[in-house]
């Protein structure tokens, strides 16, 4: 009996003994362990998108970075410091748009891509060589386009090409210099062009592939990678390379302006985009998705639509596009630059009508139709409150064809030049009278261009590195006074913006406190 | 392939030995025919001569305990009627400190044993019920904001025989990886052999609301407004029309009526509560089958309008007999709860007594027409954007409901009289159910969500197997005691969310009716984890004098990566029973005199689940799946660890007084810390093992008749003070933790729990008293008004620099004393339990005096400084506050020392004489709980605790404080 007991309790404890090292497995259910990951296609797929879904937090910073120390924008009754800040030059390293976090992880997520994508088995249907050298090259395109914003506003960063993706590789480097950071990302985006396609094609329900022009608006084909390289290449002042960037992108036929001064429909670039083949890269969003931005908090004057008035056009935002109001039998007729009234800047709430209203609101966020001006109450073709998911504009177009403009213009073709800003021009009934000539100087067809820049790029977060751009190609005496004109004199000088000006280091943003505290590289 | 496991191996051996040598012993003596268990290591009391104390899985007798434990009668459970049981241990095991989080009804404690011994991690001990580790840590995210649901609600004190509380090394390392934090453990009232009994007893009584805070009244209000709106450099024009409308100042007309009352929103929120409690035991059987069955029913009204909590919980214990060697024991119990909550904390839209005192006075509760009459609709949200704190309470509703199932059956078999096997399998489901709907009327909608319907389902299974063997022998001068055995552990858990909004109207208040398209979120939580575990120990006495005492055991635990998942708790005890001595004389009036010390190491695993992994988490975009590498995963993360030594002496004087003293030293180390990480990585922090902490402390517990003929006096004394040092913290980390409106810091050196900001020393009274700048730039210089703020580095800059620990959550000293007299029939027993030397963040005043806005404030204002030369404790008032005199300081941190009348109870035991038909027992008493508290605290109730925060928990957002009630109760035995 005993023995029995015992042949018995042995056997069990045995038992219990060889199911023991699988029972404490337990395999979590609400994230993925990262080494059950990258097994096939799909994985490859997810992580892509994954990476894409990186750029939707940019929104604020490009923005704010973009425009706020600029002309075209001031700050609104609703300012922060961290707004007032930027707006007035006087950055300090605790302030919120120095923490480069949004851009970092971006970057990561791209670093990650491009060391784990070549890990995917192939598969000659659904994941070929060319599929991961695609994804790969989307990859260096993402992660070029957030050094590129690091780049302009910092000058110097660490420049991370590895991905932290454990513990025994967390690395902090000391920041590169602008040009090795530059050099590496005209590398990049020039190996990106081989690998990208110029199209991205969807498999329809009929099992054929067609092209998606959404997937090309949103990815990086290289329509995108172009516009890219072009950007950079103009920023370093190289311009047969950009030209002849841009060159491709003509070349590929997919694009072209749209619409015309008479259909009075330049609004629809904004909201609606099927029908529209201007857009080159986009972000998109999506309130049903609940994938939305601050824009509307930040530009809307309207408590109810969640806005809180920080950011509002400068006061003498109606001149730049010479709209001026002509009274024309009954009615109130707008004539100028359709781009202007209606289109980037409007009236106050509730009808955002009112042409002389003293406050005025960007509205290229908050419209879904242009605005025509008038005294009567008319409810505004606006979005619903809280929903702030407009979409933004990476490249278009337009700023392609001005990007031609002004390399031509350096490159000594004035007449080319002046040709594609035309194009431009025509198109909304701009001023008839063209201000520069063949025999102009160089300097006077660039300011031309830069103005048209800044009429039809209103508020899309280019304003400030445009100004940038030309004080870097030692013209700074315009950054200056384009800050001068929206700041006004009295406080230009109250705050030594002359002095602090001339010196180039102030043209940049400082390391964040918390990061140099991190990392102390960055001291 | 067989793959023998190490432990398993060992645990083989142990058991082979054991039957070898119980089988050599047996042979040699003669069979005995009565087989009688000596020790159970399952818990259903068996009656014997010597009193045992539950040592969880052993039962020991007093005299042979060598670890420091506290235990807790039935006498000091039934007449406290506190809800759960962790609030009703408040004062009566020293070295516990139990802090109520709030007095709503149905919530619970907070509870820590010999200190608080972690930073991040879970800090609650364990309770085992009958064999069932129970679930205590509360599910995450409530969806009544901050509100506690309790498991620990469903277990039915009026069930309970006895509580143990576990305290040292030696009693806890055998729960291994779960006993850092001490263990309870419960046993409930089982059958008896023989008679028949049934006892029932029923409570009712009335719950009294708080005493309001003073608040201004409407006049007080506006005069108030306008000077402050003045002061700001408005115009008289700007006033008027601005919120100078809302003030009867060019008021339209038709708003008048509006604008013009003067309403204490306080009184609409609180109201009298009531208390009702039933319980009935049936209890019986014969030396076959000993049962018992309980049922009680709990009902509780708070003193908030429409906040209470009903219970109703029924339990069966079975003793089964099959046979002389086989028994079966057998608990199941059932718990319903049902909670109408309020939130608490810091929610000022929706906490009601902290939104009640910071509402405009001069609105009301109704809509009125242009007549004053009221409609029937209530008040809308107002021009300081406050809810109505009516609607908050009597419109919105916000129901939990719970279910629970707490069920054990175990098998003791006799293999020899000195062998016992048994084997149990226990389990604990429970299932919450929330709701929450936030309607629109009387509410101002938060960003573009007008109403909203939530729901939350969480559930818990927990499913335990144990085996132990075990082997009892007494010599004629030795006894030993050997056991050995494994236990297997799986707990899942699941929780859901959804949310939907803006459903049609204020009628449509369930999920259902809303439009598909506003699901707003959906999400759920699955955590799930497995234990493992084998021990083995000893029990060794030496002539009943020497005592000696030696267990381990190893945990595997399946939160933590492959490799790094076991760990081994081992404690060893030595004691000294110098009154058994033959040289020691004094018998007659020291009965007892016994010392005993003990050391061993045990384990907090309640760190995460999915810290050792790098976690892929979805990342969306255009509504399409993708994913991000969202989170890096530490392979070294393991468990925080602790290593106890106590020392204790156990005497018993004239056979009626008992002494207890113990001394522990508590290091934990490896504390769950995180590494931030710089922004160019891309990720914020993970977690590492890195900090220490030291608990040392002494507690003392002294019981006894005092007085034993005509006039009986009893009393209990429970007090233990305790030091708390943090010892070390990751190199290079910043140990100050932000939380908004208040931060900690956890510097070596300092106490975990400690306040960290800036010294408050009192009011500037003229500006030229000023010496400091304020902040770098000095972009707003401080003046006569203003708050004198410490310069702790004397540097003539008031930054970040001067900010240092300014109090402490947890308290120096606390315990409890009970007295009960009793002459005759009546008795009168007084229960007061203390806290000293603990501080709490009154963040409810922060609002009250902070005088930055629109909101109403303490009538202490009026007492503020207005000019130059005036000297006052109460700042100026300033709009916004740009100069910083509502920063976090010493301020608003309070003394929450208290000392505290927690029950009073005079009873009357009904002479048998005349009730011997009837009943075999009848008692009626009446009990004043919390009647007086004596305390400097200026809020409603010192003793107020956090679930989000439990480590710097008192943080007082205006939490309901234990409140006043009076109780009348029969208890009658059949």
């Amino acid at each position: 009996m005993k023995t029995y007991l015992l042949l018995v309790g042995l056997a069990l404890i045995m038992l219990a003994g060889q199911s023991c090292n699988k029972f404490l497995d337990v395999k979590p259910k609400d994230i993925v362990i990262d080494k059950d990951f990258f097994k096939d296609f799909y994985d490859a797929d997810y992580a892509l998108r994954g990476a894409y879904a990186g750029l939707q937090p940019l929104i604020e910073s490009m923005f704010v970075t973009g425009e706020m120390r600029a002309d075209f924008v001031k700050p609104g009754p609703g300012v922060d410091t961290n707004l007032l800040e930027l707006a007035e030059h006087r950055v300090t390293a605790t302030n919120k748009y120095t923490n480069w976090k949004v851009y970092y992880d971006l970057i990561n997520r791209a670093n990650y891509l491009i060391k784990y994508i070549p890990r995917v088995p192939n598969d000659a249907i659904n994941f070929t060589e060319d599929n991961a050298r695609q994804y790969v090259g989307e990859a260096l395109f993402l992660r070029a386009f957030a050094y590129f914003y690091l780049v302009r506003n910092f000058s110097h960063v660490p420049l991370v090409l590895t991905p932290t993706d454990s513990i025994q590789n967390i690395e902090y480097l000391p920041p590169s210099p602008e040009n090795v950071i530059l050099d590496t990302l005209e590398a990049n985006l020039t190996a990106a062009l081989t690998m990208v396609k110029d199209v991205i094609l969807i498999r329809q329900p009929n099992l054929n592939l067609a092209e998606s022009p959404d997937g090309r608006r949103t990815r990086g084909v290289t329509g995108n990678v172009n516009c890219l390289l072009a950007d950079i290449y103009l920023w370093r002042h190289k311009y047969e390379p950009a030209n002849a960037a841009i060159q491709k992108i003509y070349n590929l036929g997919k694009h072209n302006l749209y619409g015309s001064a008479a259909a009075a429909n330049f609004f629809d670039i904004f909201y609606a985009t099927d029908h529209v083949s201007e857009p080159i890269f986009h972000i998109n969003f999506n309130y049903n998705f609940r994938e939305t931005h601050p824009m509307m908090m930040l530009t809307s004057d309207d408590a109810a639509w969640g806005g809180k008035y920080m950011i509002a056009p400068a006061d003498n935002i109606a001149g730049y596009w010479d709209n001026k109001l002509v009274q024309s039998g009954d009615t109130l007729r707008l004539v100028g630059d359709v781009r202007g009234f209606g289109a980037a800047w409007v009236g106050t709430r509730p009808y955002y009508n009112d042409f002389y209203s003293g406050n005025k609101v960007i509205w290229k966020y908050l419209g879904l139709g242009r605005i025509l001006p008038s005294k009567l109450a008319i409810m505004p073709p606006i979005r619903q409150p809280y929903r702030s998911d407009a979409i933004w504009q990476g490249y278009r177009f337009a700023e392609v064809i001005l990007m031609k403009a002004e390399a031509l213009n350096r490159m000594g073709d004035k007449a080319g030049a002046i040709t594609q800003v035309n194009r431009i021009r025509s198109r909304y009934g701009a001023i008839d009278v063209i201000p520069v000539t063949v025999n102009s100087t160089t300097e006077q067809i660039e300011d031309y261009i830069f103005k048209e820049r800044a009429r039809e790029l209103a508020f899309e977060g280019k304003r400030w590195f445009d100004l940038l751009r030309l004080a870097r190609r030692g013209r700074p005496e315009i950054l200056k006074e384009a800050i001068k004109t929206r700041m006004g004199i009295v406080r230009y000088n109250a705050l030594n913006m002359e002095s602090k000006l001339a010196d180039a280091a102030n043209w940049y943003l400082p390391f964040n406190a918390e990061e140099v505290k991190l990392n102390p590289y960055l001291r | 392939m067989f793959k023998i496991n190490p432990h398993s191996a060992v645990v083989a051996v142990c058991i082979l030995s054991l039957l070898c040598l119980s089988n050599k012993v047996n042979a040699q003596k003669k069979k005995a025919d009565e087989i009688k268990p000596d020790v159970n290591p399952i818990l259903i009391p068996i009656p014997s001569s010597e009193p045992k104390v539950e040592l969880g899985y052993l039962r020991v007798k007093k005299s042979n305990v060598s670890a420091a434990v506290s235990v807790v009668g039935e006498k000091s459970i039934d007449e406290l009627m506190a809800v759960s049981i962790d609030a009703l241990l408040q004062g009566q095991a020293a070295g516990m400190q139990v802090t109520n989080v709030s007095g709503a009804p149905g919530s619970g404690a907070l509870t820590t044993i010999r200190g608080a011994s972690t930073l991040h991690a879970g800090t609650l001990p364990l309770y085992i019920v009958d064999g069932i580790p129970v679930k205590t840590y509360r599910f995450i995210n409530p969806l009544g904001r901050n509100v506690d649901n309790n498991p620990l609600a469903d277990i039915n004190p009026g069930d309970i025989a006895s509580i143990t509380v576990l305290k040292d090394a030696q009693a806890t390392a055998l729960y291994g990886m779960r006993g850092a934090n001490g263990v309870v453990v419960v046993t409930t009232t089982g059958g008896t052999a023989g008679k028949t009994y049934l006892d029932f007893s029923a409570y009712s009584g009335i719950i009294s609301a708080p005493k309001q805070l003073a608040v201004l009244n409407a006049d007080e209000y506006r005069d108030y407004i306008i000077e402050k709106e003045t002061a700001r450099g408005l115009s008289q024009s700007e006033i008027t029309n601005g919120v100078g409308r809302y003030l009867l100042m060019m008021t339209p007309e038709n708003q008048l009526q509006r604008y013009n009352n003067n309403t204490k929103w306080q009184n609409e929120v609180l109201g009298n509560g009531a208390i009702n409690n039933y319980h009935l035991r049936l209890r019986g059987g014969d030396a076959v089958a000993k049962y018992s069955l309980s049922v009680g029913y709990t009902n509780q009204a708070g003193a908030i309008d429409n906040s209470k909590y009903e219970r109703f919980t029924a339990r069966f214990n079975l003793d089964y007999k099959v046979n002389r060697r086989l028994t079966i024991l057998n608990t199941i119990a059932y718990s319903h709860g049902a909670r109408n909550v309020v939130d608490e904390g810091n929610v000022p839209e929706t906490n009601p007594l902290y939104l009640a005192t910071l509402k405009s006075p001069v609105l009301t509760v109704w809509s009125q027409d242009a007549e004053g009459t009221n409609l029937s609709s209530v008040d809308s949200a107002d021009y300081a954007g406050k809810n109505n704190p009516y609607a908050v309470v009597n419109k919105m509703k916000n129901i939990n409901s719970s279910n629970r199932i707490m069920a054990g059956i175990t098998g003791q078999y006799i293999l020899s009289p000195f062998l016992t096997i048994s084997s149990g399998i226990y389990a604990d489901y429970i299932r919450l159910n929330e709701t929450r709907f936030r309607p629109g009327a009387g509410f101002m909608p938060e960003e573009e969500i007008i109403r909203s319907a939530s729901e939350n389902n969480s559930n818990e299974l927990m499913l335990l197997n144990e085996n132990s063997l075990q082997y009892n022998r007494t010599f004629e001068k030795h006894s030993l005691n050997v056991f050995v055995g494994n236990a297997v552990q799986t707990t899942s858990q699941r929780n859901e969310f959804a949310m939907a909004i803006n459903s049609p109207s204020d009628e449509f208040t369930s999920i259902s009716a809303t439009d598909p398209q506003l699901i707003d979120s959906i999400s759920s939580y699955e955590p799930d984890w497995r234990l493992m575990s084998f021990f083995t120990g000893a029990n060794y006495a030496y002539k009943e004098r020497y005592l000696l005492g030696a267990n381990i055991r190893a945990d595997g635990s399946s939160r933590f990566a492959k490799g790094k998942q076991w760990g081994y708790f081992p404690s060893v005890s030595a004691g000294w029973r110098i009154s058994a001595e033959p040289f020691f004389k004094a018998k007659k009036i020291i009965n007892e005199l016994k010392l005993r010390v003990s050391y061993g190491l045990t384990g907090n695993q309640e760190v995460g689940y999915n810290g050792a992994y790098n976690a892929l988490v979805p990342a969306i975009y255009k509504n399409q799946p993708g994913v991000r590498l969202g989170a890096l995963g530490n392979p070294d993360f393991t468990w925080e660890k602790t290593r106890q030594f106590n020392a204790g002496i156990d005497v018993l004087l004239l056979k009626r007084i008992s002494f207890t003293a113990d001394f522990y030293i508590k290091n934990t180390n490896d504390l769950l810390n995180y590494r931030k990480l710089a922004g160019t990585t891309g990720f914020d922090s993970y977690v590492v093992n890195d900090g220490s902490v030291k608990n040392t402390g002494v507690e003392l517990t002294v019981s006894g008749k005092v007085l034993k003929k005509k006039l009986g006096w009893q009393t209990q004394l429970t007090v233990a003070f305790n030091k708390n040092k943090i010892t070390s913290y990751p190199q290079g980390e910043d140990p100050t933790e932000n939380y908004g409106y208040y931060q900690t810091s956890a510097a070596p050196g300092s106490a975990i729990g400690a306040f960290w900001g800036y010294n408050a020393l009192g009011v500037y009274s003229s500006t030229d008293e000023v010496q400091v700048k304020n902040g770098v730039n000095n972009v707003h210089p401080f003046q006569g008004g203003d708050i004198v703020f410490e310069d702790v580095d004397q540097n003539g800059v008031i930054d970040e620099g001067d900010m240092k620990v300014i109090g402490n959550s947890n308290p120096d000293f606390f315990g409890g004393f009970s007295n009960t007299f009793s002459y005759k029939n009546f008795d009168l027993n007084i229960f007061v339990d203390f806290a000293l030397g603990r501080e709490v963040y009154n963040a409810q005043r922060a609002s009250l005096e902070a005088m930055t806005n629109y909101d109403n404030q303490s009538v202490k204002i009026n007492d503020r400084w207005r000019s130059n030369g005036d000297v006052s404790t109460m700042p100026r008032f300033l709009h916004n506050d740009p100069v910083g005199n509502t920063r976090f300081s010493s301020r608003w941190i309070e003394n929450g020392s208290y000392l505290r009348a927690k029950a009073i109870t005079i009873g009357y035991n009904i002479p048998t004489k005349e009730t011997r038909k009837a009943f075999k027992n009848a008692r009626i008493l009446l009990t004043a709980q919390n009647l007086f508290s004596v305390t400097k605290y200026k809020g409603y109730g010192a003793e107020v605790g956090s679930i989000t925060n439990p480590v710097t928990y008192s943080i007082d957002y205006g939490n309901v404080p234990q409140l006043r009630a009076f109780v009348a109760g029969i208890q009658v035995g059949f």
